[in-house]
């Protein structure tokens, strides 16, 4: 899943620029949150599969 | 007498002859299950691991979500709230979102190319909670 990017509407009003701020910096924190937990993931993977080789080696 | 001592003697030497060689046979199977069971820990306490760094992730991207719909409540109650931002720094912005998109059209929010030709800007939901997503 791509990370969102807030737009400003075709009218914004000074509101729609407060909270378009508000909202990127909320995107950016989940978007970080979501590749951490990926790049994570596939470390912990690797790190098992390595453990499994290394635990049926005799 | 002497001769019954033997054959019981023969008959515990055989029987624990039995006993060592079928263990010998048998230690290459208890290795493997020993093996498999450790790998089948190891991944149980893998499946625990990922549940508790996706339930992390959760709490965050619930809590940046948050930060965000308190202030589009507070921003939509303010003196100025509804007041139309000037038409260059609409301008500067909007062409500022664009070129984003340009760079990343894949992103969640960006129009696709006809859309964005027609300078449709509102596609995306003004939503702080839908906004929050990661996509």
């Amino acid at each position: 899943m791509p990370c969102a990017l807030h737009r400003l509407p075709k009218a914004p009003s000074q509101a729609d620029l407060e909270i378009g701020y508000a909202t990127r910096g909320a995107q950016i924190v989940a978007c970080d949150a979501a590749r951490r937990l990926a790049v994570e993931t596939h470390e912990a993977e690797h790190a098992l599969e390595a453990e499994a080789v290394r635990r049926k080696r005799p | 007498m002497a001769g019954g001592g033997l054959l019981l003697a023969a008959a515990l030497g055989l029987y624990w002859k039995g006993r060592i060689e079928g263990a010998a046979g048998e230690r290459p199977k208890v290795d493997a299950a020993m093996a498999q069971a450790a790998i089948a820990g190891l991944e149980a306490q893998g499946e625990r691991e990922s549940a508790q760094r996706s339930e992390v992730v959760l709490r965050l991207r619930e809590a940046a979500a948050e930060t965000a719909i308190r202030l589009n409540r507070d921003a939509m109650t303010s003196e100025d709230a509804h007041a139309p931002l000037p038409a260059d720094r609409t301008l500067r912005l909007h062409a500022h979102d664009d070129e984003l998109c340009r760079l990343a059209p894949e992103l969640a929010g960006c129009a696709p190319a006809s859309d964005a030709a027609r300078g449709d800007h509102a596609l995306r939901p003004a939503s702080s909670a839908e906004g929050a997503e990661p996509g």
